[in-house]
């Protein structure tokens, strides 16, 4: 089922700075302890690599073969199945590697939470989809003084929308220089990236939503720090300084793909032109935002547990930051190197090493809930 | 046709320890608003290990704080204990009563005013409030002692067993008398439990203080350290270093004694099935880690091995009765709720719980066993489940269940082989 495990070495990376979001990776929501935050990423000649946390708790990434990274230690047989799920898909993106994840979930292998949330955003998903593709078809149409929202507004499913707009784009494709089959086939394209951005305020789409919690544990951590002097300076100093850059360029990000999408005969042609590049824009704040859902998950889980444990929570959230790319940062962006976070074992209580696991197990299962809503 | 009260609260329990986790936030939300929530405070007792799991925080009320002292000796829900240590909840009854009556009312008011709005494991808040509350709570008692019969008698009156009271006094008194003391060393600090062994934490000082003053208030703080503390094995080694260093042994008694109590807790008759073994589970972790520091004292030894035979046989009960046998009957049915699905879940946990504890003991054919009669049904339901024959429950539960129970591997394995 899996691949064998890797031959290539694994290297260990003291100072990971990556250049670019693709040399960052996306963040895979596996829920073993020694995965956690792993991400994926295409290196050298196209190969898959994985980056994760030192697993001893030390300073420093390992960055080895994507291949067999479930052979590396005992994981879950959800992990596994994202795993193989990654694998059959050709996952890579955020989006990608989300709904890979998201069927995973949905089939009830990370827990019933993960379950219902990944079962009702497949369903969300589908209707914001709807909604971004009727809304772009609409938008063309109307922006070329076309008849056929009373058309649009009839049809009720996917299929029924990928049937019409073939006929509706007729006067417009060549203008384009378009078939309308093509044109139809990349509003689909388009859609599938809109859909994560949403339109409607009251009913926010997955990147709003993330960009929301992000900006509300920043202001959580803020308050912290001012109030409980025994905060971890470096920790909260780290975490707001990555934070408030990630969310500023979040929103600048996501604002842009809005403006954007007002647009659609632009996008169009720009998405024929360089997919690549419109695509990277258009999900530049998502990008951004991989690995925070977890990051909001863990703090809001330690809120639950006795006052303080938010407090103790900073360390572990320091240590799990997504780094920022040198693309945005410019490089003039230090990070604060994380603290050792070695884990310890009370002697004489190594026995309840496996149950601690089952107990970060559980969290992180609380976390795919999030992150695959 | 009068139902009895009595029927009336088990009817309630049963339907807390089944509400769905929604359902059961709601109704702790209005039992924590309601102002005479002490007199159902034992119901909600009954479901505490699951409001932990869910992580339901209680409000912190002047009676939370009161108890703080002498919890330890509290025994968990309704298990009316056999030891000489432990006293049933039903205690606190006419204890909240005679506090009430005989306080200070402006200490009481300044304690209510001081717990609103904050959360139980705050543990400042606590403090706080116990503070107030402490030394009249004494004074009250004493009261009681002196008086048994009158202040009995009046107590009896509006409905409290104040007989009961009486029989625990000489166990809430010394402690209530140490209140600020046995709450900085049971309560969290920082939201982090307290690690006896650390220089800063009171345990040692309290323990070296009064065993040779007070050997009878020496057993009563140890027995509550041993019951309550998140560290039990470090409350162990204090306590057996002390007796070395004094060469008495007699010291050593109270270990003892919390061990019998706690190996009684797993050979208790169930009594409410993802509960018990939650409980079990527990109370099995605890003695465990207790007789695991005592490795070469014959008397421990032996427990440990009975421990072992214990743990070998719950474990057995525990996957037969609250895991596989629900799991079948689920799968018979034609849908499951989340909640069903998440209580075998719990109930596998347990179960894991008790494995580990048991396997410290050396015992393993016991578990070996009891998994490998476990792979078989589990598997053929797989066979079901893959088959799409199974109504209620999916491979995906199923598969999570044998994860829990069998590790990764296995639960792949049988995934595989179901196809």
């Amino acid at each position: 089922m899996t691949s064998p495990a890797p031959a290539a070495p694994r290297a260990l990376l003291t100072d990971f700075q990556p250049a670019t979001f693709l040399e960052r990776g996306a963040t895979v929501p596996f829920t073993s302890p020694l995965l956690q935050q792993a991400r994926i990423r295409l290196g050298a000649g196209g190969t898959r690599e994985v980056v994760l946390r030192n697993p001893s708790g030390g300073p420093g990434w390992y960055v080895g073969p994507w291949d067999g990274v479930v052979e590396l230690a005992r994981v879950t047989v959800h992990d596994r199945l994202v795993y193989k799920r990654i694998e059959e898909t050709g996952a890579i993106t955020p989006l990608e590697i989300r709904r890979a994840a998201r069927t995973v979930s949905a089939e009830g292998y990370g827990g019933q939470a993960a379950k219902a949330a990944a079962v009702a955003a497949i369903e969300a998903e589908e209707r914001e989809w709807r909604g971004s593709y009727a809304t772009l078809l609409a938008t063309l149409l109307g922006q070329a003084g076309l008849a056929g929202s009373d058309l649009i507004a009839k049809a009720h499913s996917r299929q029924e929308l990928i049937e019409l707009a073939p006929s509706l784009l007729a006067p417009i494709a060549p203008r384009l220089g378009l078939a309308p089959g093509v044109m139809a086939e990349t509003l689909e394209e388009l859609a599938t990236v809109l859909a994560r951005m949403g339109g409607a305020a009251d009913r926010p789409a997955q990147t709003p939503r993330d960009l929301a919690a992000a900006r509300r544990l920043l202001a959580e951590i803020r308050t912290l720090a001012a109030e409980d002097t025994r905060a971890d300076p470096d920790a909260v100093r780290a975490i707001l300084g990555v934070g408030d850059m990630t969310v500023t360029l979040a929103e600048d990000a996501l604002g842009r793909a809005r403006a954007e999408a007002t647009r659609p005969q632009a996008l169009v042609m720009a998405w024929g032109e360089n997919r690549a590049a419109t695509k990277a824009r258009l999900t530049r704040a998502e990008w951004l935002l991989d690995g925070w859902a977890t990051l909001v998950s863990i703090w809001d889980t330690a809120g639950e547990q006795p006052p303080g444990s938010q407090r103790h929570a900073l360390p572990e959230i320091h240590l799990l930051l997504p780094m920022l790319p040198r693309e945005v940062t410019g490089g003039t962006v230090q990070p604060v190197a994380p603290p050792n976070y070695a884990r310890k074992v009370v002697r004489g209580a190594e026995w309840l090493a496996e149950l601690a696991d089952a107990d970060v197990i559980a969290r992180n299962e609380r976390a795919l809930a999030r992150t695959v809503a | 046709m009068t139902i009895a009260p009595d029927t009336v609260r088990a009817e309630i329990a049963t339907s807390l320890r089944n509400a769905p986790e929604g359902r059961l936030r709601a109704v702790i939300a209005v039992i924590d608003r309601h102002p005479r929530r002490a007199e159902v405070e034992d119901l909600v007792e009954l479901v505490r290990p699951r409001l932990a799991g869910l992580h339901i925080p209680r409000p912190l009320t002047p009676q939370r704080a009161l108890v703080v002292p002498f919890e330890g000796l509290l025994a968990g829900g309704d298990i009316v204990p056999r030891d000489g240590l432990r006293m049933p909840r039903a205690v606190l009854s006419p204890l909240f009563a005679l506090v009430r009556e005989r306080i200070d009312p402006a200490a009481w008011t300044e304690a209510e005013r001081l717990a609103e709005g904050r959360r139980a494991d705050d543990t400042p808040a606590v403090m706080a409030v116990g503070r107030r509350l402490w030394p009249g709570a004494v004074e009250a008692l004493e009261a009681f002692r002196d008086d048994p019969r009158g202040i009995g008698r009046a107590l009896a009156a509006a409905g409290h067993d104040a007989q009961l009271l009486a029989d625990c006094l000489a166990r809430i008194l010394p402690l209530m008398r140490l209140g600020e003391a046995m709450a900085a060393a049971l309560l969290p600090r920082n939201g982090v439990a307290l690690d006896p062994t650390l220089p800063t934490a009171p345990h040692r000082g309290l323990l070296v203080g009064c065993v040779q003053r007070d050997p009878a208030l020496f057993r009563l703080i140890a027995a509550a350290m041993l019951f309550r503390s998140e560290f039990p094995e470090s409350v162990t080694r204090i306590i057996r270093d002390i007796a070395a260093r004094l060469d008495r042994p007699a010291v050593f008694g109270v270990v003892g004694e919390v061990a019998d109590a706690l190996k009684a807790d797993l050979e208790a008759p169930v009594t409410g099935p993802g509960l018990a073994s939650e409980r079990r589970g527990q109370a099995a972790m605890r003695l465990v880690t207790i007789v695991s520091v005592l490795e070469g004292m014959p008397r421990f030894d032996a427990l440990a091995i009975e421990a072992g035979r214990i743990l070998g046989g719950q474990f057995t009960a525990t996957v037969r009765d609250s895991v596989i046998a629900p799991l079948t009957a689920l799968a018979r049915q034609g849908s499951a709720e989340a909640d069903a699905v998440r209580a075998l879940e719990t109930a596998a946990h347990a179960a894991k719980r008790i494995e580990a504890a048991g396997r410290l003991t050396g015992a393993t054919s016991a578990f070996k066993e009891a998994l490998a009669a476990a792979r078989q049904p589990v598997a053929a339901l797989m066979r079901s489940a893959a088959q799409g024959s199974v109504g209620g429950i999916g491979r995906a539960e199923i598969a999570r269940l044998a994860e829990i129970l069998l590790g990764s591997d296995e639960a792949m394995a049988l995934l595989t082989e179901a196809g």
